[in-house]
């Protein structure tokens, strides 16, 4: 496996090579977030169902997964990559006074073409994987924020079942939870698809550059259908 | 043929061996090798739509059609390398035509 920055999941990660890793490093965290939101949430209703709904939607996003793609990126970076620089030591190696022929010219452009588009893959694949490890360590922050702060409330609960009701936090959910009104679950609700739009913006910006900029040298469009070179197969 | 005929210095067998080299083994890993290998993407390339949360499905979906791209490229290719090493033979093959066609031709004389 290709080393590259990584927040930690848990301790026995397996290696993204090996068959049969399905991911699912964060599972149990994640589910167990989830369940304490959703305690949270029926203690206090003043919480707010929308927050465990919208926690919910990210419980299948999986860091291991994109670690793991960004791995595959990596690798495929530096085969491309040594293709490309193969080709064209190979084609030096070869004296100048052993081939003169107008076939070599014609031979040398296309080996310094062909070298130079494999450096354009490389380079998308590189950047591909780099993009992949961020979103990877943002989603484990994320995933680990929500932990934490799911378990602070989850803190106020267990004690106001022990000790009875007190503490700062519990009066605070006590309060917003006792003039809940349908007029604030429409707020709330205003609010969850306010905040999901405003996230779907840069994710939308992503997905844009990921189509026209970022794999651009990956695409390769002379050989899909209806291209320039569409059915050939020409360096 | 024959007024051009000298500015041509052949060595046949380094033609040959540059094709050969671009699809075997022969000198260290060859760029077929190379690119066999970067094609073999890991188990679970493709990482399913839900991978980046459920709102962040095009994303995904978007990635795993990257990595199609990626594959077809390769293959592309690999078929191209292929091609070439053909192409080269071929051209040591004509240039060996013409060089026996023409001692022949010497000989005549």
């Amino acid at each position: 496996m290709s080393g590259g920055f990584k927040i930690p999941g848990s301790i026995h990660t397996p290696d993204p090579f090996k068959p049969g890793d399905e991911g699912g490093d964060f599972k149990e965290i994640q589910y167990a977030t989830l369940a304490m939101y959703g305690v949270i949430t029926a203690v206090f209703p003043g919480v707010g169902i929308w927050s465990v709904v919208g926690y919910g939607l990210t419980v299948p996003a999986d860091p291991q997964v994109m670690h793991r793609a960004a791995d595959g990126w990596s690798a495929f970076a530096n085969g491309v990559q040594a293709a490309g620089t193969t080709t064209k030591q190979q084609h030096d190696s070869v004296s100048l006074a052993s081939w003169q022929a107008p076939e070599r010219e014609l031979y040398a452009q296309k080996v310094t073409s062909y070298a130079m588009a494999s450096n354009a893959a490389s380079d998308s694949a590189h950047s591909l994987s780099w993009w992949l490890r961020v979103a990877a360590n943002v989603w484990t922050a994320y995933i680990y924020w929500h932990l934490l702060f799911a378990a602070r409330g989850m803190v106020s609960v267990i004690k106001a079942l022990l000790f009875g009701p007190g503490g700062r936090l519990y009066e605070k959910m006590r309060v917003a939870s006792q003039m809940i009104l349908a007029e604030q679950k429409v707020l709330q609700l205003k609010k969850f698809l306010f905040w999901n739009a405003l996230f779907l913006l840069p994710k939308l910006g992503a997905l844009w550059y990921a189509k026209h900029s970022l794999t651009d040298g990956l695409k390769n469009p002379q050989y899909e259908a209806g291209g320039t070179r569409a059915g050939t197969a020409e360096v | 043929m024959s007024q051009d005929e000298a500015a041509r210095i052949h060595h046949l067998p380094a033609i040959r061996a540059l094709g050969d080299a671009l699809t075997d083994d022969v000198e260290g890993t060859s760029p077929v090798s190379h690119l066999s290998q970067a094609s073999e993407f890991p188990q679970n390339m493709r990482m399913g739509p839900w991978a980046m949360g459920v709102l962040g499905w095009f994303l995904a979906m978007e990635h795993d059609k990257i990595v199609g791209y990626a594959e077809n490229t390769v293959a592309n290719t690999i078929l191209a390398l292929h091609d070439h090493r053909g192409r080269l033979h071929t051209v040591a093959d004509n240039m060996q035509t013409v060089e026996t066609r023409n001692e022949e031709n010497v000989r005549r004389l």
